[in-house]
């Protein structure tokens, strides 16, 4: 096999579904008859880990706020990321602060409104080839350089603040040949402000626990050094179908190509985790590490 | 009475149970062969595969591990409960269960992480199966 692509497309928004709000029902199940009598959210799973977090490491919603900031902040260069935005009548389709992220609306505690992605229609494609293809290729080639993949479920006396990423980080890192500190920027599921700072920790861009010291000094922004995060203003502010891993994919790729809105100058090497399912529950972590020439 | 969703059978593993809260009891499983604590129910043991598994009745005494007060919630019998508290509830037997914690006040002042809860049977106008919550000690 030489060439594979991978699609996805969803009608999210148009179809009023309500992915983050709306409950998991089906037929009769060992886990939907433990858990559908409480009315647990999508959000509020990813919220259950928030609070976990803030408890265990002293993390802050001020610290976890930037996450929000640094991706509105990419969004608003990124033109389809404003349209999305229009279209879905976002009350600010502007710059935020911290301040904003901290007063929106509580969905589920203790996430708010702007620490939420958003819910919109949305696609996208890659195409997979094998190395000798790709050096006849019109564009230029990103390599794919490590991957990994893991599934987490609910345990009696586990840690909901580790993720799968904890597992399937360090193959793809090892595959790489690569430590997370020579990486020029993460693209990360960013579901929720949580989900992104659970990832960071579990892939290795700080010691456990220290995200939010990581993440609340700003750095996450394209134009300020360190690492940076979602470029084309994630799933926070510029696109979520309902799955973002392609998109992860997609913009990683136009960093290392040098086609990003918000280009960091150079970018050599990327990594993008996609996280699925329900944090701290049963859900599932991919790490790709992707390289330019 | 709450409205909540009801299990629904056959489900082999869960029905016993249901059939417990039914009595006042929470019930749970360890396992014969590598002395497990396993929670939810299921007919193998989640550590070891081992299917020789014996049921207990938890105390129902617990420690909240972590909660989040849900604000917004479209699923019917729970739009009109207002905010309330979803929370993992680590059981003094060493399991942990999805649950809510019911507290008279506002939630989000009144539920807290390391709190002491003990299991109460709500009864359900949606069925015949109460359900088992938490309140603080």
């Amino acid at each position: 096999m030489k060439v594979a692509v991978t699609t996805y497309g969803s009608t999210a928004a148009s179809s009023r579904m309500a992915i983050g709000t709306g409950g998991r029902f089906g037929g009769a199940s060992w886990q939907t008859n433990m858990e559908a009598p409480y009315g647990s959210t999508l959000i509020s799973n990813y919220a259950m880990v928030k609070q976990r977090h803030m408890y265990q490491y002293g993390t802050t919603n001020e610290q976890l706020a930037e996450i929000s900031v640094a991706t509105r902040k990419h969004a608003m260069r990124n033109p389809e990321a404003v349209k999305a935005m229009t279209d879905l009548q976002f009350v600010k389709v502007d710059n935020i602060t911290v301040a904003d992220v901290l007063e929106s609306r509580m969905v589920a505690s203790p996430l708010r409104l702007l620490e939420c992605c958003m819910v919109s229609d949305g696609g996208g494609a890659a195409v997979f080839v094998a190395p000798e293809v790709a050096r006849d290729i019109k564009k230029k080639p990103v390599w794919i350089i490590g991957t990994g993949e893991a599934t987490k479920y609910r345990e009696n006396g586990g840690d909901i603040t580790v993720s799968a990423a904890a597992q399937s980080g360090p193959p793809a890192f090892a595959q790489a040949g690569v430590t997370p500190d020579e990486i020029d920027i993460a693209m990360i599921y960013d579901s929720f402000t949580i989900t992104v700072a659970v990832c960071l920790e579990d892939l290795g861009f700080c010691k456990k626990g220290e995200a939010g010291q990581f993440v609340g000094d700003g750095h996450l922004a394209f134009d300020r050094p360190g690492l940076t995060l979602n470029t084309d203003g994630g799933g926070l502010s510029s696109n979520h179908p309902g799955m973002r891993g392609l998109f992860l994919l997609l913009e990683a790729t136009r960093q290392l190509r040098g086609e990003s809105t918000s280009q960091v100058p150079g970018a050599k090497l990327a990594v993008a985790h996609g996280n699925g399912g329900l944090l701290g529950a049963t859900h599932t972590g991919g790490t790709v590490i992707l390289a330019a020439d | 009475m709450p409205n909540r969703p009801q299990p629904q059978f056959p489900e082999p593993d869960t029905k016993h149970y249901w059939d417990g809260v039914k009595e006042g009891q929470l019930r749970y499983q360890t396992c014969n062969e590598c002395s497990s604590v396993n929670f939810y129910p299921t007919a193998h043991c989640q550590k070891c595969g081992g299917r020789n598994l014996t049921w207990k009745v938890s105390k129902g005494e617990g420690t909240v591990y972590t909660f989040s007060v849900v604000m917004q919630n479209r699923i019917p019998g729970f739009q009109e409960l207002g905010a309330y508290a979803v929370a993992y509830v680590d059981l003094d037997e060493g399991f942990r269960m999805l649950t809510n914690v019911l507290v008279d006040g506002d939630p989000t002042t009144q539920v807290k992480i390391g709190q002491r809860v003990r299991v109460e049977f709500e009864k359900q106008d949606s069925g015949e199966y109460p359900i088992p919550v938490f309140r603080p000690i």
